[in-house]
């Protein structure tokens, strides 16, 4: 791993596997790979594996010929330059896992403040959340849509092949252009292929908190762990309770026994959430544990305002720092 | 929004591996005369990104490189 550029060699290292087509001068044909909450291999297949394939050696003929053009190529990185990766794993001969790569970078990141937990925490969103739902063997090719694809237009048996400007070949292609999208972006737009009637241009309304997904499955270090599920209340509960309909208002549905473990707070299903260190409403943030997640530093506590029985009260929880079989700090 | 479960995954050490794409069996993709494909259409794998890229680099070959938890 220490001889790899990871800059170019760049994907969403909580992926159990990925591959990239590249030319000989290191140019990336294109990507095949991508995941959700559900399984490691939701969009993997051997048969849009022997897709991308073709596609790889259709680009590679285009490389020949001289006719794709040249991409300028990302600032190099290399996994050394983690300077706690390179002493706590490297340089005690340890095996660098995937994961590792993304954690150890965005705790150096946490560090320097610089972090964007919007984009590097919440990961690879979920396309299934806009109402794309992909028939998976045939790639890009749209099987069912609901929600914001299906007022775009977006219709089953179209294929996707230009996805917010960028060109894209195969699943992996557009997972990663979604992934790098601008969190404050409203809008999508897109090109389809469409039998019988050739390209279409459509756009696509990204609703409030798009890059919101289940990321339960991620090895973050940077997650404030509270071992809570919660549910967004209803504008109109919202209203009953007295709170801003606007706010991130949200329900207690379920608490991990993990929490009492770890002895992080003492919140009970049923308790609604009103607000986290004094805050109750963000404009790109419907849902209060995602806002908690967003703005506390994982290990420190958080003063919540919970409405429990009828009654306003405040918690303090203390929230958890994960860390993964690693000695030391990421 | 759901906070994390504790996962079980078993060991899960990085496995960069890099291998050339030929002798593929492709409808309708032609072997340019610079190509030299396996005569058994198996990919050859490699395990050093360096040698595969030179590999890659003499033979005008393209790369499919892997990444991903081993086993």
């Amino acid at each position: 791993m220490n001889r790899i550029d990871v800059g170019l060699f760049d994907f969403d290292w909580h992926h159990s596997i990925y591959f990239f087509i590249v030319s000989p001068d290191e140019q990336i044909y294109l990507r095949y790979g991508g995941r959700d909450a559900v399984s490691a291999d939701s969009y993997l297949d051997l048969d849009s594996f022997a897709l991308a394939l073709r596609a790889g050696l259709a680009e590679h003929e285009r490389w020949r010929a001289g006719a794709l053009p040249p991409r300028p190529r990302p600032p190099p990185f290399f996994a050394r330059e983690l300077e706690r990766l390179r002493v706590q794993e490297l340089e005690r001969g340890r095996c660098v896992e995937c994961h590792m790569i993304g954690d150890y970078r965005a705790a150096a990141r946490e560090r320097e403040g610089t972090l964007d937990k919007r984009r590097e925490m919440f990961r690879s969103p979920d396309v299934r959340d806009l109402g794309i739902h992909f028939d998976v063997p045939r790639g890009l090719v749209v099987e069912r849509t609901e929600g914001a694809a299906l007022a775009a237009g977006l219709l089953p048996g179209d294929a996707i092949v230009n996805f917010a400007g960028r060109r894209v070949l195969t699943f992996g292609d557009l997972l990663y252009v979604h992934d790098g999208l601008d969190r404050t972006a409203a809008r999508l737009p897109l090109t389809v292929e469409r039998p019988g009637a050739g390209r279409v241009d459509l756009v696509l309304q990204l609703p409030v908190q798009w890059w919101v997904s289940d990321i339960t499955y991620r090895y973050w270090s940077i997650d404030p762990q509270t071992h809570l599920t919660t549910a967004p209340l209803t504008e109109a509960r919202k209203r009953d309770l007295g709170f801003d309909p606007d706010g991130f208002a949200c329900e207690v549905t379920r608490v991990n026994a993990r929490a009492g473990v770890l002895d992080l707070h003492d919140l009970r299903a049923g308790d609604v959430i009103y607000s986290v260190d004094g805050a109750e409403a963000d404009p790109t943030v419907r849902d209060c544990l995602v806002y908690l997640r967003l703005n506390v530093t994982a290990g420190e506590e958080v003063d919540l305002g919970v409405l429990r029985a009828g009654v306003r009260t405040q918690v303090t929880v203390r929230t958890h720092r994960q860390r993964f079989r690693k000695l030391g700090t990421p | 929004m759901q906070d994390h479960q504790p996962v079980r995954r078993s060991g899960a050490p990085l496995l960069a591996a890099a291998g050339l794409l030929v002798g593929l069996s492709i409808p309708g993709h032609s072997s340019p005369a610079a190509y030299q494909p396996f005569e058994d259409d198996t990919l050859e794998w490699l395990d050093d990104y360096q040698q595969a890229l030179a590999l890659a680099k003499a033979t005008g070959r393209p790369l499919l490189v892997e990444f991903r938890c081993s086993p």
